[in-house]
């Protein structure tokens, strides 16, 4: 029970950012899957806000910059902010200087996943055509629905499998892996604020 | 149109991206946000009503807030080209609707996107970042608030802009080209985007207070380094992995 209890609450944030990273895209694009948003709640809800806040801070600002312009994806700093956290809560915590890289990952692979969704969603414009030249007005909140459930179920997949493959692998591999390797992720973890500000400058360059 | 309408057309309007799709991009959202309008517009004229469906299939795409202009004009579009009997006039009127919202999506996109993506946004984020950095140091809760402040800022603005232009697009019409012409956007963003970057400079200064000095002046060529680089357009992972990569190879050589 106790090790059951010690994935529940991670489970259960997975769950939580599922719903809340259709807000990224889908569903209003009311600021709420922003990581700056997202990872001082999450960081709250698992009684860790400060890093919460500090990986939100960073994935922020590094992400700032990254429109979604036309049909561009960008890496979903959403899936990595909440894969970072969740890797610093699992029963083998990462250390945080080794989690926002592993997050950043999970943002990657999430923006893959997206992808293909997004060329399977076509079918739905499709039967959605077909059913009106058959003269039946589609039900368009089955086929909303569908699509917003196909994407919250990749997006607690993706965060599953950290959580449960890619915690305990990196865990071990954390714990044998060089110290030059540990450094590294160190530096890293200590210069992405930094690094996340001039990035945020640059966006934010006013042209004339 | 009733208030009672365009909040449902508002609710509805804010799942315009939920079937986004590489074919058809927003079609499936702008067809789900008008089936309200176009089941009262077409009531009792099946083959027209059928015939309006399908032709909001068709692809659309534009930035998601500015989209609720575009659905008030065609709200309006529509309404005028339901009000006359079907014939040729009708037909300009539906082709005109086509011309008019193909045109409008793709001049709002850049406009929206420089607009709430390329300064309200990052403006809100300089915002938290900046209070999240200067109140570090006191309880977490603080901080915190802080964050909430882009929440607050951010929906208060973009919110109460998606509505109004829902109201606009239906008022406007075909004329929303040039009535958005009167409006100083380019002044407006140049303002949001000098704001974000004093926030931004406020947030640096208050992380380099925090820090010893010899950190703080590592910090500040890597903002630099980040600046420059982001010009020469290298992504802001890649950064951050240079950094890991660098910060490995100095561990091995020795240097702390």
């Amino acid at each position: 029970m106790i090790a059951l209890g010690g994935w529940l609450v991670p489970v259960g944030g997975a769950a939580l950012v599922a719903i809340l990273e259709l807000d990224a895209v889908q569903v209003g694009q009311f600021m709420i899957s922003r990581p700056l948003v997202l990872g001082p709640l999450l960081g709250l809800l698992f009684g860790a806000p400060r890093i919460g806040l500090a990986l939100g801070l960073c994935c922020e600002l590094l992400s700032l910059d990254d429109m979604p312009v036309g049909d561009r994806l960008p890496l979903n700093a959403a899936v990595a902010v909440a894969a970072a956290l969740l890797l610093t809560r699992c029963p083998r915590p990462l250390p945080v200087a080794a989690a926002l890289p592993a997050g950043l990952a999970a943002g990657w692979a999430h923006q893959r996943l997206e992808t293909a969704l997004r060329y399977r969603r076509q079918a739905l414009c499709g039967e959605a055509e077909s059913r009106l030249r058959e003269g039946v007005t589609p039900a368009w909140g089955c086929l909303m629905g569908r699509a917003l459930a196909e994407q919250a179920a990749a997006t607690f997949a993706v965060l599953l499998v950290c959580i449960c493959v890619a915690g305990p692998v990196l865990g071990g591999l954390c714990s044998r892996a060089p110290h030059g390797v540990l450094a590294g992720l160190d530096m890293g973890w200590k210069l992405s604020p930094w690094l996340g500000l001039g990035v945020a400058l640059y966006a934010l360059r006013v042209r004339t | 149109m009733t208030a009672g309408m365009q909040g449902r057309l508002f609710g509805r309007s804010l799942l315009m991206q939920a079937g986004w799709n590489f074919e058809r991009m927003q079609s499936l959202g702008l067809a789900f946000c008008l089936e309200p309008w176009l089941a009262r517009c077409w009531a009792g004229q099946n083959g027209a009503a059928r015939a309006a469906r399908l032709r909001h299939q068709e692809f659309f795409n534009t930035q998601p807030y500015m989209a609720s202009l575009v659905v008030g004009m065609v709200c309006a579009l529509e309404e005028e080209a339901a009000a006359v009997p079907a014939g040729e006039r009708r037909d300009q009127l539906v082709q005109r609707l086509k011309t008019l919202k193909t045109a409008a999506a793709s001049a709002l996109a850049g406009m929206g996107d420089a607009l709430f993506w390329g300064a309200l946004r990052p403006l809100c984020a300089g915002l938290a970042a900046a209070g999240a950095l200067v109140l570090w140091n006191r309880p977490v809760w603080a901080a915190v608030w802080a964050v909430g402040a882009y929440l607050v800022v951010y929906n208060a603005l973009a919110l109460a802009l998606r509505w109004r232009f829902l109201r606009l697009g239906y008022e406007w019409r075909d004329q929303i080209a040039a009535r958005l012409k009167e409006w100083p956007v380019q002044r407006v963003i140049r303002a949001l985007r000098l704001a974000g970057l004093i926030l931004v400079l406020a947030a640096a200064g208050a992380l380099l207070r925090a820090m010893p000095l010899a950190q703080g002046v590592i910090g500040l060529l890597a903002v630099t380094a980040a600046l420059l680089l982001r010009a020469a357009r290298v992504s802001a992972y890649r950064l951050y992995a240079a950094a890991v990569l660098v910060g490995s190879a100095a561990s091995w050589v020795g240097w702390r």
